[in-house]
């Protein structure tokens, strides 16, 4: 029937007002209902500021990075203008960090008692309470470029950039590679846990406080006394004061939960080593290539696309086999190894 | 808007201008919603957290933005990754969707501007099709072209009226209708011609 009937675009001014017709025929295009329009304004207006300011900064401290191999005497002068901005102490209701992640539903409340639903990208204000409900879960990315992640049930409150006090549930911080970001201190009913550059999660399970290690070190201040805890090892306090060390994997079921928040890596255009030390950083596992000289040629290998979305676990499943490679998981140990024939 | 004005428009952002914020958001967040709730299953709130998501992640790359393709163009293959990103996060698969700028049936809905008014169903179905093209087209054209269209068309304002509105004189406005017209024109009957040709081969 279609090839039939003469097809046409003819919207040429011979052919009538067809512009007119078209447009009556097709009526406005449908607004956005103010109300969203508004709450996404609001949220991308303060990312867009955070973003400017941010550009801002670098730019700043590239002009005094030229300034440095200039002239001795400049140094301190730099060191003085951006001492403030690496130890930023935010005010009550600045921004201390943005969601990266969000599943379920986030709430956060802040001074003024206003409760908003998190969404990627909303900023976390200072002092704000948080709150993950049964269902939700959170990634959020500090202003020190560190990482916190809420499991579900928590509450965390008087969020800083630099202490957080958790009165239900369970978070955990990464400071980042080599320890970049700032420290943490996890105030808690049962003891106050310090990192010192490292991966840890603090759980609250009724009347006990358990502080797990994945990555570096960690103390735990309680009733005046202050413990150690390395990678590796679990801490637990209780209500009397007890406590127990034992060692636990740093991998595994036990640390499922934080790779389902785990902020997306930026895959196009990096090389298989890097995505690798992610993988490492989120799983705990450490990979290790059956041929030294597929290791050796990783850093050589770069890979494209996408694993938005995806878990490390997950794009892991994505990203090897586009590189002619295989895994497989032995006892914390990631083996990957060349494709058989 | 022109790709030099989008360029404008992007370095205004990038230095923090608060007014090219408002105008960058006034100009392009119904069409990117509109985009998304047509992908999202008419998913209110779907749409909301792809758009915002979507934006926020825009903002961070701004600076990479060349003005290769137009500046709407650009934030809707954000928006299809995000699209894409939210039903992984779901797992589970985006329902197939039949938009007719992605697929080839647009011959059929187009052919509805030939066909009388009728009661039955498909053809009501092509000319709800039809119509969305109509705005698909619209929210393709720089900003102001499709806003000032509509105004004459569906809202039938004057020429003058149309100027107040635009912040121009009414010589300028109607320079812009006209200039306005051809971009619609073109748009429509590109976008025809293409997806006709797509169907016969």
């Amino acid at each position: 029937m279609n090839e039939e009937r003469e097809f046409s675009t003819d919207l040429s001014p011979a052919s009538g007002d067809h512009i007119g017709r078209l447009l009556r025929l097709a009526g406005p295009r449908p607004a956005a209902p103010h109300e969203r329009e508004a709450r996404v304004r609001e949220s991308v207006r303060l990312e867009w500021r955070a973003s400017v300011l941010q550009r801002r900064r670098r730019k700043w401290l590239v002009g005094g990075g030229v300034g440095l191999a200039a002239a001795a005497a400049l140094v301190a002068l730099v060191g003085v203008v951006y001492r403030p901005l690496a130890t930023p102490e935010p005010a009550f209701g600045g921004p201390v960090g943005q969601v990266e992640t969000v599943a379920g539903k986030v709430r956060m409340r802040v001074a003024n008692d206003a409760e908003q639903v998190l969404r990627v990208g909303d900023v976390i204000t200072a002092g704000s309470v948080i709150d993950t409900g049964p269902l939700g879960r959170a990634a959020v990315r500090m202003a020190s470029g560190s990482s916190l992640r809420l499991d579900r049930g928590t509450r965390l409150r008087g969020l800083t950039d630099a202490r957080v006090a958790l009165e239900r549930g369970a978070v955990y911080f990464d400071s980042g590679a080599a320890g970049a970001g700032a420290p943490m201190e996890i105030q808690t009913p049962l003891g106050v846990v310090h990192d010192v550059g490292t991966q840890f999660e603090v759980r609250l399970e009724g009347e006990r406080m358990r502080v797990r290690v994945r990555e570096g070190l960690v103390n735990v201040d309680r009733d005046g006394r202050r413990y150690d805890a390395g990678a590796g090892v679990e801490l637990t306090v209780d209500a009397t004061g007890a406590l127990s060390r034992r060692s636990v994997p740093i991998f595994g079921p036990g640390w499922e939960w934080i790779l389902a928040v785990a902020p997306t890596f930026e895959l196009e255009g990096q090389t298989l080593d890097v995505f690798l030390e992610w993988v490492q950083r989120e799983t705990g596992l450490s990979p290790s290539f059956v041929d030294p000289r597929t290791a050796a040629g990783a850093p050589g290998v770069v890979v494209h696309g996408s694993i938005e979305g995806m878990r490390p676990d997950q794009a892991l499943e994505a990203v090897l086999p586009t590189c002619g490679l295989v895994h497989r998981v032995d006892s914390g140990i990631l083996v990957i190894q060349a494709e058989g024939p | 808007m022109d790709r030099g004005s989008d360029r404008v428009l992007v370095g205004r952002l990038l230095r923090g201008e608060e007014r090219a914020f408002e105008e960058f958001f006034d100009a392009y967040f119904p069409r990117l919603y509109r985009f998304a709730l047509a992908r999202v299953d008419h998913d209110p709130d779907a749409a909301e957290e792809v758009v915002q998501a979507t934006l926020t992640k825009v903002i961070l790359k701004l600076h990479t933005f060349r003005g290769e393709a137009a500046l709407f163009s650009w934030l809707c293959t954000f928006c299809r990754h995000q699209i894409s990103a939210f039903y992984r996060q779901r797992q589970r698969a985006p329902r197939p969707v039949d938009l007719m700028e992605d697929e080839p049936e647009v011959l059929a809905a187009l052919e509805s501007l030939t066909m009388s008014d009728g009661g039955d169903p498909q053809e009501q179905l092509r000319r709800k099709e039809l119509s969305r093209l109509v705005q698909v087209t619209l929210d393709h054209l720089p900003p102001r072209y499709g806003d000032a269209l509509e105004w004459k068309y569906i809202h039938g304002m004057s020429v003058k009226e149309i100027a107040v509105l635009l912040d121009v004189g009414p010589k300028a406005a109607e320079s812009l209708l006209t200039r306005a017209r051809h971009a619609f024109r073109d748009g429509f009957g590109t976008l025809g011609r293409g997806l006709a040709g797509a169907r016969t081969e």
